[in-house]
Formats: C-alpha cells, sequence, structure tokens
C-alpha cells in the first residue's frame, strides 16, 4: 500500500471549504487507500492556496480519530502550495 | 428564504397609525435614527394591516424622511421587509428618505431600496434581481440556496469572496482571513439550519482612524439566515440536562452551567450562555465533531480581536443580542473565551454590555460585523 495521496480537486478553484466537502474528500481519495499507521504523505494541489477550517475539520476527523492528534504531528507530512498554509492546517487541528 | 418567519415572530402593536391617501398606505416615519425599533414598528404595522385588511394588496408607501441608520443590518432589514411585501404579499412598495451616510452604512448608496422611490414596475423588478444578486464596484451581495452550499460550491464561494476583495488594495494575508470568517458563518448555516443565507458586504474606502495614520478601508458585513433553528439551538441540544461526554472540554462547560445559571435573570439568560459557548474554542453543537470540529467561530473572534475598530459588531438571534466588544475579544491561555474582563469563561459570567434583548425577534441568526483594514498603498 502506497502511503502518498495526491488530493484531486477542481483546477479552477483556489481554495477548499467545508465540512462536509472535507469529509466527501477524505473518504473518496484517501479513506482505505492508506495505512494510518506508517507514515502518510498527503499532496494539495498547486492551486490551492486556502483552505477553511471547516474542510479541514472533516477531512481530518477519521485520521485524528484513529491516529490522535499526536499522531498527525508524527506520521501526517502535508505538501501544499505554501508554508503558511501548511502551518494553518496544523493550527486548526490544535 | 423563510422571510416570512420574521413578520410572523413580531407580532404587536405600531405606534404608527396607517394613512391612507391616493389608494396607497403610507407609512410616516417621524425619528431621525432608524433602529431596531423603527424595524419592530414597521413589522408591527405590516403585522396590522394585514390582520385588519386580510388579501388587500394595497401599495404601502414608507415615508422615512431624513434618517440615519443606526448599521448595515438595520437598512438591510429594510430591504429584506420590502422583498416580502412584493414577492410574497404582492403590494407594490415606495420607499423615501434621505440619508446621512456614516462609515458602517456607507453600503446604502448600493442598496436596492434606492430603486424603490418611484414605484415603476421595471424598477420593482429590478429590485427583486439585485436583492437576490449584486456584484458591482464596492458592493457584493447573494442570496445562497442550501444548493448553493453543498459540496465544492462553498469552495466556490470563498473563492468569490476572495476574488471581489481582491479589489481593493487589502493586504492578501487580511483577505484570506475575512474570506474565512465568511465561509465559516455561510458553512454554519448550510451544516445547521438548511436555509437559505443572505450575503451582503460593502467596502467603505478612505476610512481614518484617529489613533494611527494612514489610510483604511472599512469592511461592512451582514450575514442573515431565516430559521426556527437559531444560532445556539444545537449546542443547546447537545449540553441538555441528561448529557454526558467523555471529552474534557465538554464537561467543563457542563460545570460552567452550573456555575452561570445562578447568574441567570432578566439582564443574562441561559440563551445568552449557549451562544457564547459556541463561541468556545474546540467546542462544537455537532454530535459528530468531538475532535477536531468548533473552531469556525473561533475564527471570527480572533479576525475581529485584530480588525474591528467600532463597537458596532453583533449577532442576533432569538430575542437575544450577543456584542462583540474588541477589549473582550480574547482568548485565555486554555482557550476560553468570557466575553468579561476577567478573561473568564468558566467561573464569571458576561460583561454586562456584551448581552441585551433585541428590539426585534429575530428567527434564524444574523451578524452585522465591520472589519478595518490598512491599505497596502
Amino acid at each position: 500500500m502506497s502511503n502518498l495521496i495526491f488530493i484531486n480537486v477542481d483546477k479552477s478553484i483556489t481554495g477548499l471549504a467545508g465540512y462536509d466537502y472535507g469529509k466527501k474528500i477524505y473518504e473518496d481519495q484517501v479513506k482505505g487507500k492508506v495505512d494510518l499507521s506508517k507514515e502518510l504523505t498527503i499532496t494539495f494541489p498547486n492551486n490551492i492556496q486556502r483552505i477553511a477550517s471547516s474542510f479541514i475539520q472533516g477531512f481530518f476527523e477519521d485520521i485524528v480519530e484513529h491516529i490522535g492528534l499526536s499522531g498527525v504531528e508524527q506520521l501526517i507530512k502535508l505538501e501544499v502550495s505554501n508554508e503558511h498554509l501548511k502551518n494553518s492546517i496544523y493550527n486548526n487541528l490544535y | 428564504m423563510n422571510e416570512n418567519l420574521l413578520l410572523q415572530y413580531n407580532q404587536g402593536i405600531s405606534k404608527v397609525k396607517p394613512i391612507f391617501k391616493n389608494g396607497c398606505i403610507i407609512y410616516k416615519n417621524n425619528n431621525n435614527l432608524f433602529d431596531g425599533t423603527t424595524i419592530q414598528d414597521i413589522l408591527f404595522f405590516i403585522n396590522n394591516l394585514h390582520n385588519k385588511y386580510n388579501r388587500l394588496n394595497v401599495p404601502i408607501s414608507f415615508e422615512l424622511g431624513e434618517i440615519t441608520f443606526k448599521d448595515k443590518l438595520t437598512y438591510i432589514f429594510l430591504e429584506i421587509i420590502c422583498f416580502i411585501l412584493i414577492k410574497n404579499y404582492r403590494h407594490k412598495v415606495y420607499v423615501n428618505f434621505k440619508v446621512n451616510k456614516i462609515i458602517v452604512t456607507n453600503g446604502i448608496s448600493s442598496s436596492p431600496l434606492l430603486l424603490l422611490g418611484s414605484g415603476r414596475k421595471e424598477h420593482i423588478e429590478k429590485f427583486i434581481k439585485k436583492y437576490e444578486f449584486d456584484i458591482y464596484h464596492h458592493h457584493y451581495r447573494r442570496v445562497l440556496t442550501p444548493e448553493d452550499m453543498k459540496n465544492e460550491k462553498l469552495s466556490i464561494i470563498m473563492d468569490d469572496s476572495v476574488y471581489f476583495l481582491n479589489f481593493f488594495d487589502i493586504d492578501s494575508q487580511c483577505i484570506d482571513e475575512i474570506s474565512e470568517v465568511i465561509i465559516e458563518l455561510i458553512g454554519n448555516v448550510s451544516e445547521h439550519t438548511f436555509s437559505n443565507c443572505l450575503i451582503d458586504i460593502d467596502i467603505a474606502p478612505n476610512y481614518t482612524k484617529q489613533d494611527e495614520e494612514g489610510t483604511f478601508y472599512g469592511i461592512n458585513l451582514v450575514i442573515v439566515n431565516f430559521s426556527e433553528c437559531l444560532f445556539n439551538s444545537l449546542i443547546k441540544e447537545r449540553f441538555s440536562p441528561k448529557s454526558s461526554f467523555d471529552y474534557e472540554r465538554y464537561k467543563k462547560v457542563k460545570v460552567a452551567y452550573t456555575i452561570h445559571k445562578d447568574y441567570f435573570g432578566d439582564n443574562y439568560t441561559e440563551d445568552d450562555f449557549f451562544n457564547i459557548v459556541a463561541f468556545q474554542h474546540k467546542i462544537s453543537g455537532n454530535i459528530n465533531k468531538n475532535i477536531t470540529g468548533g473552531t469556525g467561530l473561533t475564527k471570527l473572534i480572533c479576525s475581529l480581536e485584530k480588525r474591528s475598530d467600532a463597537h458596532n459588531c453583533y449577532l442576533i438571534s432569538g430575542e437575544r443580542a450577543l456584542w462583540f466588544l474588541h477589549e473582550l475579544l480574547e482568548y485565555n491561555q486554555d482557550n476560553w473565551i468570557g466575553f468579561n474582563k476577567e478573561k473568564d469563561f468558566l467561573h464569571h459570567p458576561p460583561d454586562s454590555d456584551v448581552v441585551n434583548y433585541d428590539m426585534i425577534f429575530m428567527p434564524g441568526t444574523a451578524y452585522n460585523l465591520n472589519f478595518v483594514m490598512k491599505r497596502r498603498y
């Protein structure tokens, strides 16, 4: 099982928002396709410049339930368009 | 948009007697300040008319004279009332006033109310269109249906607000923050109420501050939804007396309730308590959100703390108002916000200026917010 996930969303949008949408993207593109007990790299496309906390909540809910916030910190590596966005995703989880 | 709930929930006797003239019913306003009291009276006036002259959809003329709208939400409510009368009750509506603009009501220049002076059919049709959608110059307005807020569509609305704000010389990080606040408030509507959501943004240029050099933009924002579900309905249900929790923060809120309830009375109510609970970090009304949820409204507070200049930001829901007073918008080190000088939610009630009765009963939730942004150039 490859532990690299490339999130695929509409190329014309620059932001992601909404709890339900976050949950849907997780369920469609991540759930069951990765091993959450190992290091996992999630890559969001470069067109995504901002992600609202509601999306982060929906997207990471199942992951946090499985491995906890400390597990996210240790095992989840994020590849995003900029460092500010990466920090804001982690900050939104704590 | 369930706007009719506004009429249904605000029944009473109007202080203004209707004047019948040339086949038209006239509401003549005699107050210079147009505020919640005036809105309440207009709602009473309409209900009185409908109760007395059932199905008589004669033209109604609001002769408001020279007025100052107290804030943006006040004139938005007047727009909503006119929309209800035209769209749902088929009244022909005239609105005439001379307005004294202040910075927080600068957006009146773009209001569809300005189309209701003549009573001409094409202007009234344009009013309906502009009420539901308008992006022009300094004004952004949309009425979103539940369908508009589903799945990736919220992301598109967030993009829209970013593109709109990008027209002005505002720092990109500020734009990201404000657009996130907007989308989280809209998202709350779509998640909790499944009703339509009205969003209106206007940009007031050339805002100046007494204590800081430079020029600023005032961003005036109103978000309204009409629903039987009030702002605190879900969170109140979640903290029902029989509820129990595994999560420490939720347990602490239960304990806080036992302390706060000793303060409950006319000036501070259980509804106020649960309105404030909704703003606590990592506390959500959604039973599925225990670990990651409850951060959306935190964004609003943090953004207002940094960027709000005036004592003019509040939300109303039901019969209560919660004021976002700048000096009280700070989370303590454990991420609790008390809306009090003690910065202590767990043991102290909010300051007395933070909560009060609103003049109207708001079925749903309405926010009146102002952000001040320094111009980049």
